[in-house]
């Protein structure tokens, strides 16, 4: 360990020095970039490293802001030091949540992570109930990052690649919608995804149970909830028995997208909660000669407390679709069942949810063991969240194949800084450097999109 | 259905001429008091059932009050029935998190139960996480049944039993005679034993803390393998390698309080969460004499987010105790493993964290398929968390034992309750009542004095 930072001191040291001849480019661009807004940012000169923490750091706040609909979570410290961590911009009401954990936090040292998580992990649970403990550790790691002058893969073993590839899914100019049901329509879809200009390699689409137009289709399954016509919000998920027109038309859509696509680019389906069981098996029989590289949560998933291991395992062994779950899944003890019993191909847990990037690491090195790949959900968890895919992603073992890319509302990109620019090229974005996850607020930019009652969040 | 709406009714109207002659004892003494304090009840001519509801309802408000430390929650509708539920009184920060589902409630027809359910259900998860969902089922059936004119049990398939065994629960917990530090020796859980033998509910069943679950992991010198955590910690935080001199202090604590008991009283052991597997078993081997009514949660249980069902089979086999788990469970789906497997001999899922009444009858039954039996939690659930185990402990399956009575803290609360028998228990039981709904009301003057500013206008 005292080597492997000795070796990130010097390359460091040597970033410095290059900088003073000028170079902007790649890393360099980010040192220089804040060198100039130095005094702008929310990073003191000691997370910058400049002078390792020597006294014991404590925690003396716990703070959450949504900002722009997305929750973010600071850790403050006795020495200035902070760490942050972001949830999924689906989830606005986490504020009361977070704060839940603050009495079990203040005064801990958070550079011992595991110490402080022990303390809070068994008060979380399944989507969305454990993202606050979620992005609690991501915010400490980013701390105990900062604080050791190390960015946070090196606390979690070391990276074991340098670029981290991430796949497709929900934004503006990433995922396109198929306007038609012509064979043209689909020709036209996959030119614009093939010409976004990020170099996807994956593409997920939402199809069946999870596609919006497809789940209310009658035609589609014999679901027939109905809620009370006084009550605005509806279910938020339909579940039942497929009809025949219904199998026909997700097999239409993938053919379409399939031919289209070619060879070029992998195709996965996020196309539930909703199956039951048998309907399942044979949806998946009926996909299997277009190669797709995964089916995401047929049976249980989006916000569905519980795991069904054994009906997984039946769909599983019944099909050579690679058969996918997990972004609702909290810790490692409920994951156990889908990866001791061989239950699934690919799993899919969301550093946002699932307990924090260390115990995604872990889960991730238990699927190894047992020959299940992963790909971590993402979709909404905003730029600190992508930075924390970022870190754990280039730490995890070879089973990983990608994580699902998140993308910002605009002004995001104008608040933090730390990113590569572009973030994304051939769908892969590079490993950066910078102490904890390396990317931080712009402290002056981002106060103009505080809320009232959060305006004292940087404070 | 018609059938048993009509012999309510019938015996409902018994019971008012009954009313007229002065009779005030049993269910006639819950009429009898209502009468006489209709007016500062929150209960609608509607909500007494005199006239059932004929348009359809409409939930228009979803409220949570902090009354006492203790969440309630309110459902109102258009027609002026409100529902009450109640969660665990350990869980003071949880109103926020009822207000999370307010939308997906309001405007639904609070008498289709489960249309609500299906809407909020799976946005709930492990304890403390369903304790939300869980209080507000309570209260759309406490609605439900006023609507009706009949008690929740009817609603629930109707009731096999006229009382409802209870086993001590928060009994002792408020008793003065008690220490205010619990001892880790046999006397101090003799003395225990013997003041709730004694106690006037007359219990049948005695749940006592001890190892993990008791302040032993904390207090007694090398009771196991690990530093004690430190404060700051949610509770039961010790977990850990057990040594002899620990394994050795709790079977003579157990010998101390069989001496007392004999074997007329049975005594279940609260144990965990905190044993290693082979602790466990090892454990539960040395304490096969003492014929216990179960042991709880030796390996997971309070606030642990997982099941660990293969674990708990591996313990359930290997010893003649009965292996009991269940009351950080949410939903049947996470039960599914423990029941089809026979991982466990009991469960004991609480009503208010399980996803509610309906849930929990569910997953009684499902137990009683694979012949495991049923002792429900709810040592916090307070007063209307009590009536609501009532309720449904009417209605489970002959595979139920007991549910773990609440004592209410502070002591006011039995002021600003009315409808529950007096005394609550009797021989170790509960008698069924039959007034509408959960069947137990706020008195809105007198819980009005106990409400914080912030919630001042919850009963409004």
């Amino acid at each position: 360990m005292t080597k492997e930072k000795n070796d990130f001191s010097v390359q460091r040291r040597n970033t410095l020095k290059m900088l003073g001849l000028g170079s902007a480019t790649g890393l360099l661009g980010l040192f220089d970039s804040n060198a100039a807004h130095a005094a702008a940012y929310d990073v003191p000169l000691y997370a910058n490293g400049m002078a390792p923490a020597k006294a014991a750091l404590k925690i003396t706040d716990l703070k959450c802001a949504i900002i722009g609909g997305s929750p973010v979570v600071r850790i403050t410290t006795n020495e200035g030091i902070s760490g942050y961590g972001q949830a999924e911009t689906a989830k606005p009401y986490l504020k009361s949540f977070v704060l839940f954990y603050k009495d079990y936090l203040i005064g801990e040292d958070p550079t011992n992570v595991e110490r402080v998580m022990m303390k809070i992990r068994r008060m979380g649970s399944f989507k969305p109930w454990g993202s606050a403990v979620s992005i609690i550790e991501t915010a400490l790691w980013d701390i105990a990052g900062k604080a050791a002058n190390l960015p946070i893969y090196k606390l979690l073993g070391g990276k074991v690649r340098d670029q981290v590839r991430c796949y497709a899914s929900y934004g503006k100019g990433i995922r396109f919608a198929v306007e038609g049901k012509t064979p043209q329509h689909y020709r036209d879809w996959a030119e614009k995804v093939k010409s976004s200009g990020f170099g996807w390699e994956i593409i997920k689409e939402n199809i069946g149970f999870h596609g919006p137009s497809m789940k209310n289709d009658p035609d589609f399954s014999y679901s027939n909830l109905s809620k009370s016509p006084e009550s605005k919000k509806d279910y938020p998920y339909y579940r039942g028995p497929m009809k025949i027109t219904g199998y026909k038309m997700v097999v239409d859509h993938v053919e379409g997208m399939r031919t289209a696509l070619g060879d070029d680019i992998d195709l996965g389906l996020d196309i539930g909660p909703g199956f039951m069981l048998y309907d399942a098996m044979k949806m998946a029989n009926l996909l299997e000669p277009y190669n797709i590289c995964w089916l995401e949560d047929m049976l249980s998933g989006d916000y569905t407390p519980y795991v069904t291991a054994d009906d997984y395992r039946q769909l599983t062994e019944s099909t050579t679709v690679p058969i996918f779950t997990g972004e609702q899944i909290y810790l490692r003890q409920n994951f156990r069942e889908l990866i001791d019993r061989h239950a699934i191909d690919i799993l899919g847990p969301d550093p946002a949810d699932m307990g924090g990037i260390a115990e995604l690491k872990w889960v991730a090195q238990h699927a190894e063991l047992y020959g299940i790949k992963i790909a971590p959900h993402g979709t909404f968890n905003g730029l600190l969240g992508l930075a924390a895919q970022v870190q754990v992603g280039a730490t995890m073992p070879e089973n990983f194949i990608a994580f699902e890319y998140t993308q910002a509302a605009p002004f995001w990109y104008d608040i933090v800084e730390g990113l590569p620019n572009p973030i994304v090229k051939d769908g892969l974005i590079d490993v950066w450097d910078r102490p904890g996850l390396g990317v931080n607020f712009i402290v002056k930019e981002a106060k103009k999109y505080l809320a009232e009652d959060d305006k004292n969040f940087f404070d | 259905m018609a059938k048993a709406v009509d012999n309510f009714t019938v015996q409902r109207r018994n019971a008012i001429k009954m009313l007229g002659i002065g009779s005030t004892t049993g269910l006639l003494g819950l009429f009898g008091s209502k009468a006489g304090h209709a007016a500062t009840f929150d209960v609608s001519s509607y909500g007494n059932g005199m006239v059932p509801a004929k348009g359809v309802l409409a939930i228009t408000d979803l409220r949570c009050a902090i009354i006492g430390g203790s969440p309630v929650i309110r459902i109102t509708t258009n027609e002026g029935i409100s529902g009450f539920g109640q969660a665990e009184s350990s869980k003071k920060y949880l109103k926020p998190f009822v207000l999370f589902y307010k939308d997906y409630l309001i405007g639904e027809d609070p008498t289709n139960v489960e249309r609500c359910m299906m809407k909020i259900r799976r946005m709930g998860a492990f304890k403390p996480w369903g304790a939300a969902v869980s209080a507000i089922e309570m209260a759309l059936w406490d609605i439900a049944g006023k609507a009706a004119g009949l008690p929740v049990y009817k609603l629930l398939g109707g009731k096999i039993r006229d009382r409802v065994r209870i086993y001590n629960g928060g009994i002792e917990r408020f008793n003065p005679l008690r220490a205010s530090d619990t001892g880790i020796g046999p006397e101090y859980y003799a003395e225990t034993v013997s003041r709730m033998k004694d106690a006037k509910e007359k219990v049948t069943i005695i749940k006592m803390a001890i190892a993990f679950h008791s302040s032993m992991g904390a207090k007694a010198p090398n009771f196991f393998y690990g530093d004690p955590m430190g404060p700051g910690n949610p509770p039961h935080a010790n977990r850990g390698p057990i040594t002899e001199q620990g394994l050795k202090r709790i079977i003579n604590c157990v010998e101390a309080m069989k001496k007392v008991l004999g074997d007329e009283i049975g005594l279940a052991l609260d144990c965990g969460p905190g044993f290693m597997l082979s602790d466990a078993i090892k454990l539960c081997k040395a304490l096969e004499p003492y014929n216990l009514m179960w042991m709880e949660d030796l390996l997971t249980g309070d606030y642990r987010p997982y099941v660990m069902a293969d674990d708990y089979l591996e313990l359930t086999r290997s010893t003649t105790v009965p292996i009991h788990t269940g009351e950080q469970i949410y939903l049947r789906q996470n039960f599914r493993e423990l029941i089809e497997k026979n991982a466990v001999r009991v469960i004991g899922p609480d009503v208010a964290d399980v996803g509610g009444l309906a849930e929990l009858k569910w997953i009684a039954e499902y137990a009683d398929l694979h012949g495991i039996q049923i002792a429900p939690h709810g040592i916090f659930d307070g007063l209307i968390g009590n009536a609501a185990q009532v309720h449904v402990g009417a209605v489970m399956p002959q595979n139920f034992i007991a549910f773990e009575y609440s004592v209410a803290s502070p002591a006011w609360w039995y002021d600003i309750i009315t409808g529950l028998p007096d005394p609550i228990v009797k021989n170790g039981h509960i008698d069924v009542w039959d007034s509408p709904g959960l069947g137990v009301e706020f008195i809105v003057k007198e819980a009005k004095k106990y409400l914080a500013e912030e919630d001042k206008n919850f009963f409004d």
